[in-house]
Order: structure tokens, then sequence, then C-alpha cells
């Protein structure tokens, strides 16, 4: 592989980066190459010597995957690095079911900060009569019916509000996975190199 | 020490004592630790990414412009704490790991 080569499939691999990032990538490795050529050797060499284009993308899209969700950590750079950590193929059969086993907990733990949400909403709904919730809300103790619209309502509140604390405590949960992952990811960056087939 | 820790301190040691490019930063990391080129940028990026490294460019006379790399404050705290891992004899730098 020469450096026109090299230079072409990393820009191929580097697809979910956005057109400023990739070509400071590949300034990069034209600035590596001219440097290297100058020192006097061969651009196969040098191609071959920076190992192969697609795990090497891989891991910079990752690295950019995490910059991105550090400057903005929103759902979708969330999703999204988790989409490049899975990707990176280094995803060992010990660290994959406990990565896919916590990302389901954290799913479930939204759905029911969301269902709590809901749920409660229903509640406090209930004491109107034209949504005609209340007929299904019965508070029954020991046989005694209880339901009272007014108590409904109010436990309704108390569940909304739980739901909401619960959805904070899962954000924040939701970003030390993510932090986790990041350094799970930069930690494997080196330990898989050695492996991967880099210099074919 | 891992090698990718001590690539990671070759680089900052070298930026310790002053601003270098790429090139030059796996030249000279080449000559004391076992190095895979391939490496170098990905951990640049990285450095870059956690503010321990900034970058600047220089225009050269022939071809393309030069990115510098300079070490920051955190990157200083980061090289220390790379020499000195806690409970861990300290290693004379480029020590053979």
């Amino acid at each position: 592989m020469n450096r026109e080569q090299f230079l072409k499939s990393l820009a191929d691999e580097l697809g979910s980066m956005t057109p400023r990032e990739r070509e400071d990538v590949l300034a990069d490795y034209r600035e590596y190459f001219a440097d290297a050529l100058a020192a006097g050797r061969s651009d196969t060499d040098v191609a071959k010597a920076l190992g192969a284009p697609k795990p090497l993308a891989q891991l910079l899209q990752t690295e950019s995957r995490i910059k991105r969700w550090q400057d903005q950590p929103t759902p979708k750079s969330f999703a999204q690095l988790c989409w490049a950590v899975l990707r990176l193929g280094f995803v060992n059969l010990l660290a994959l079911p406990i990565i896919v086993g916590m990302g389901g907990a954290l799913i479930g733990c939204f759905a029911a900060a969301c269902g709590l949400i809901l749920g409660g909403s229903a509640l406090t709904l209930a004491i109107v009569p034209e949504f005609q919730i209340g007929q299904y809300v019965t508070v029954d103790v020991a046989g005694i019916d209880l339901t009272e619209p007014r108590s409904v309502m109010v436990a309704g509140i108390g569940v909304i509000c739980a739901g909401i604390v619960w959805l904070f405590i899962n954000v924040r949960l939701a970003k030390w996975f993510a932090r986790g992952l990041a350094s799970y990811a930069r930690l494997n960056i080196s330990a898989v190199k050695d492996e991967l087939p880099l210099n074919r | 020490m891992s090698n990718k820790n001590a690539l990671e301190m070759c680089l900052l040691a070298q930026l310790a004592e002053s601003d270098g490019y790429a090139y030059q930063l796996a030249s000279v990391a080449a000559k004391t630790i076992t190095l895979r080129e391939g490496v170098v940028y990905p951990l640049l990026r990285r450095l870059v990414n956690e503010s321990h490294v900034s970058t600047y460019l220089v225009e050269s006379a022939s071809g393309p412009p030069r990115k510098f790399y300079r070490l920051e404050s955190s990157g200083v705290t980061r090289l220390a704490r790379l020499r000195h891992p806690r409970g861990e004899p300290v290693l004379p730098q480029g020590a053979p790991t």
C-alpha cells in the first residue's frame, strides 16, 4: 500500500466524522508522510508502519465520539459513543455481556421512570370525571374501599415526583456508564493494538 | 507498565522539554521504546481531547503546515503521575518495560 492508497482508504473509513474532523486527521497523516519521506523512508514502508486504515479509523472515530460526548452530553452523542465502542470489535466475550447488560438495565431504568411519570399523570387526571379514568382506580385496604379522588390525585403527584427524581438519577447513571465506556475504549486501544492485524 | 503508558510518558516527557511535531516525537520515541507508529496519532488525539496537550499550526517552507504539540498544565500533572504511579518504585525514564 502506498501513500495515496493509505490516505484514500483512511478517508473512506472515516465516514462518521464531520468533513472538518476528517480533513484534520488526513492532514496529520499527510504531514507524517511528508516528514517520513524527507527522512528517506519509502511511502510503502511508512504506510505499513502506520497500520491498516480500518482499525486505525475506528480508533480515531471512537476518540472523536468520546470528544463529542464530552463536549455535548446529549442522548444522541451518548448513543453514538455506545455504537462506536461496540463497532470497534475489540469488545471481548467477557466485557460484551457486562456492557450489554448494563446498557439494557439503563434502558429499563429509563422505561421505569417514564412509567412512573405516565402512571402518576393518570392518577392525577383521575380526579377529572370527564377523563373517565377514575373508574379504573380503586384503593382497597383489607376489603374496605378507600378510593377518594383527592387522595388519589395527591398520590399521583407523588408518583410523578418519584418518576422525575428517578429520571435525574438515571441521567447521572448514564453519564457514569458513558464515562466508563470511554475509559474502557481507551484502555483497549493499547491492549488490542498489538493483536490487530495492523501490518497487513 | 504497559507499552501504551510508556509511549504516553515518552511523548509527554519530550513535550515537557520543548514543543514538537508528530514525526519528530515518534522518531525520538522509537529510540527508547519499541514503537508502533500507528499508535502515535490515536494517542496524541486522546491527549489533545483530554487537554493534556494543545496544538498549533506552523507554516513550513516545504510542504503542508506542521502541527506542533504543546504540553499543558494538566499534562504536566499527568506526566508526574505516570512517572510516579502510586505504590510503584520510581523507574528511570525510558526504562525497559
